[in-house]
């Protein structure tokens, strides 16, 4: 890993208007939802939406813009590069989810004189484990495309499993001829279900150390593939 | 050339971490699943209400789903603890009630119409009533088993 390159990462983002607008908003959130919701109830829905940006950004742009055959001109591993600036986008989501996790927290003791800490620790931990996922598909899906259209296929991906499984459930039980296929080979969307947990899974209220360690080793498969996929990838001269 | 190729080499630092977390991965789900024993002693749906008449002890019936993973983490958290699992088996008619709608299409006519007279909507969900079916105590989701102790504590 390099240092610099993460260093540099998380300077660009929190010194960057939108970031710091970004976890103003969650600090607001945070002390609004503190009254009222479970603890730590809205930050994986919340978190994602910045992992989208923040995850996103880390190297398609680079190629759009034509700065990555200048960083790779120098001795640098591209898989070192590409990690670290992994590395660099998940410090910068941690550092977000921690003020959000804080705000929450103030609010709850100001407002009930109970931090919940420990279940606030928890949501948080869990949010943080889900950002590393997430970051990694994402730079995984921009290994082998440019701009940010591995934004679009994350989204794509995500309402595409969805919507596929609401489809199957819906098929299934109208007693049609695919219906009962589907009611015979219940495998077929136990498999999907599968896929849609590994990719996309939904953060537990508590600590689940089965659910850690697939989410973690499914993160760092994809940061396997997507060290492949840029290793091989040739950059092309100037912008797009 | 070294230098060049030595740019696209892939760390194997990480492939090593890859791997690692894999095979934590798998060996946490096979000792998760033998570890995991249930000390209820869980009463058939049909068998639940004479029991309860007859002992006078309250039902506690346990909402859930196979694809519901906050119903196996409660399963995790509180049946799979001894001590839990005694006092609900001292206090209470434990009765398990599946859904199928998800797998099958469609529930058994007592599981339908369990989930519509005490409204469970959702899994996990635990009701406590009497042999008449008078609710005497409620737990929607699962947070931990402090929730779960704190509602089982309250029914009377």
């Amino acid at each position: 890993m390099s240092a610099v390159v993460i260093a540099e990462t998380v300077r660009r983002h929190i010194t960057s208007a939108g970031f710091l607008a970004a976890t103003a908003f969650l600090a607001i959130i945070g002390l609004g939802v503190s009254r009222f919701a479970t603890p730590g109830a809205v930050w994986p829905s919340v978190i994602s939406l910045l992992a989208l940006f923040v995850g996103g950004g880390v190297i398609g742009p680079e190629f759009s813009r034509g700065t990555l055959q200048l960083i790779l001109t120098k001795p640098v591993n591209r898989s070192i590069y590409l990690l670290s600036r992994v590395a660099g986008a998940v410090l910068v989501l941690w550092i977000a989810i921690g003020v959000a996790t804080a705000f929450e927290m103030v609010g709850r003791i100001a407002w009930t004189s109970a931090s919940q800490l420990d279940v606030l620790g928890i949501r948080f931990l869990n949010v943080s484990i889900e950002a590393v996922l997430m970051c990694s598909m994402l730079v995984l899906f921009a290994s082998f495309t440019r701009a940010y259209f591995n934004v679009a296929i994350y989204i794509m991906l995500v309402m595409g499993l969805n919507v596929a499984e609401g489809l199957l459930a819906m098929i299934r039980s109208s007693r049609s001829a695919l219906g009962n296929f589907l009611n015979e080979h219940a495998v077929i969307e136990r498999g999907l279900a599968a896929i849609n947990n590994n990719l996309f899974p939904e953060a537990p209220m508590t600590f689940d150390r089965e659910w850690t360690l697939r989410v973690l080793s499914n993160a760092a498969i994809a940061l396997v593939i997507a060290c492949f996929a840029f290793r091989r990838r040739e950059v092309p001269y100037g912008a797009d | 050339m070294a230098r060049i190729r030595n740019q696209r080499a892939v760390p194997m630092a990480l492939i090593v971490i890859a791997v690692v977390l894999l095979v934590a991965r798998v060996g946490a789900g096979l000792l998760g699943d033998g570890a995991k024993h249930d000390y209820v002693n869980w009463v058939a749906i049909d068998d639940g209400p004479p029991m309860s008449q007859a002992t006078g002890k309250p039902i506690m019936f346990f909402f859930t789903a196979e694809w519901c993973a906050p119903c196996h983490q409660l399963e995790r958290e509180v049946f799979s603890d001894r001590a839990l699992a005694e006092q609900i088996n001292e206090r209470f008619i434990p009765v398990r009630v599946v859904d199928r709608m998800k797998e099958d299409g469609r529930n058994p006519a007592r599981v339908a119409l369990l989930q519509q007279t005490f409204s469970a909507r959702g899994f996990p969900t635990i009701v406590f009533t009497d042999a008449a079916g008078s609710e005497r105590g409620r737990m929607e989701g699962f947070r931990d088993r402090g929730e779960f102790q704190r509602v089982m504590e309250g029914v009377r």
